[in-house]
């Protein structure tokens, strides 16, 4: 089919379904009246009866905690289906062995000061935003990305960019593996010792709005956020390869 | 105000379409993708407000004060988290079709080879 063709065809469609959206979002509720009632009871229940004041957390890692522990086997598929699409093609160049020193020219010394600067500030703001999440907003998944773009700012802020080994980095494995590990054992010490898969209560309330509170679902966030801090750092360190190889490449040529 | 909510997330959805059909470059594609999917934030958001409602963190506010629905938003946190997945797995394809066919371009892709 013709480019143009296409766009007709696509244009056509896409008026009916503006159409259709227009009149679906005619029959929603108005905006800033929704009544509906889960959020409601969600909200009166959260601080009674788990001693959390995240009602967003109180979702996520209670009422929905297996929808979550399935939405955390995605991110753990993600960095697996990363690491094999992207390792299908190594191979070929490798007949010249990169001897250790092949590093990557220098990185400019302005990215490195300010690399320095952040690397600490932003693993403080990671380990804050898990270990606060069932108290204010944040949590295991938003703590996971910025832990993992710790791992980046001080990838780019090294002197030189080492050529990654042909295997995903190891740590980040382990610690993405033990992340996605940890969620179901806790699910399962929740089926042990208060009777159903991933009910939190078994770790006990504690004080609303002390550090250790709320039952299982910190240390939920805690096991999310190394499962998504290691699955990114794991993913991203994929791409950089393959980045470095077309460098290569393109230097060799 | 009802108009201009859900108007952007109509609108963002239709903008990314576009995006898609139009973009020579599949990087394009898949930042055109997370366009259309940040549509479904917005409306998720939109529908869960409530007019004078604070936000669920319920730390700072007195019990019982209104607060906007927590459900849609945990929703949408999920939503984030399989837009960021989907897109690493695109782009890894993204990789691997560059590698195939020596382009981005979704034209230059037709023709299958084994």
């Amino acid at each position: 089919m013709s480019r143009t063709a296409r766009l007709v065809v696509f244009a056509v469609g896409a008026a009916g379904l503006a159409a259709m959206l227009a009149w679906s979002f005619a029959g929603l509720p108005d905006f800033g009246v929704y009544t509906g009632r889960y959020g409601r009871i969600i909200a009166q229940i959260t601080e009674p009866d788990r001693g959390v004041t995240n009602a967003v957390t109180f979702t996520a890692f209670d009422v929905r905690a297996v929808d979550t522990m399935i939405e955390e086997f995605i991110v753990f598929a993600a960095a697996i289906a990363a690491v094999a699409l992207l390792r299908h093609q190594r191979g070929e160049p490798e007949e010249e062995e990169h001897p250790a020193d092949m590093l990557r020219p220098k990185t400019s010394p302005a990215l490195r000061v300010v690399g320095a600067l952040l690397a600490g500030p932003t693993v403080v703001v990671a380990l804050d935003l898990v270990a606060h999440g069932h108290l204010t907003p944040g949590g295991g998944f938003q703590g996971g990305v910025v832990l993992a773009a710790t791992a980046v700012v001080v990838v780019a802020a090294g002197g030189r960019v080492r050529l990654p080994p042909d295997e995903p980095p190891l740590l980040a494995e382990i610690i993405h593996g033990a992340g996605a590990a940890g969620f179901v054992l806790l699910g399962l010490a929740g089926l042990i010792f208060s009777g159903a898969f991933l009910n939190t209560t078994f770790a006990g309330h504690g004080t609303t709005g002390a550090l250790l509170s709320g039952g299982a679902i910190p240390l939920l966030n805690v096991a999310t956020g190394l499962e998504v801090a290691g699955a990114i750092v794991v993913i991203l360190a994929e791409f950089l390869e393959q980045e470095m190889l077309a460098a290569e490449e393109g230097e060799s040529s | 105000m009802t108009v201009l909510a859900y108007g952007v997330a109509a609108w963002l959805f239709l903008v990314g379409l576009v995006g898609i059909v139009r973009s020579r470059n599949l990087i394009g594609v898949v930042i055109c993708l997370s366009v259309v999917q940040s549509s479904t934030y917005v409306l998720l958001l939109a529908i869960g407000y409530r007019s004078g409602a604070k936000a669920p963190i319920l730390a700072d506010i007195k019990s019982g004060a209104p607060v906007v629905d927590p459900v849609v938003q945990a929703l949408t946190l999920t939503d984030v988290v399989v837009e960021a997945t989907v897109t690493a797995v695109l782009l890894a394809l993204a990789v691997q079709a560059h590698k195939r066919f020596g382009s981005l371009d979704p034209d230059a892709m037709t023709e299958i080879r084994g």
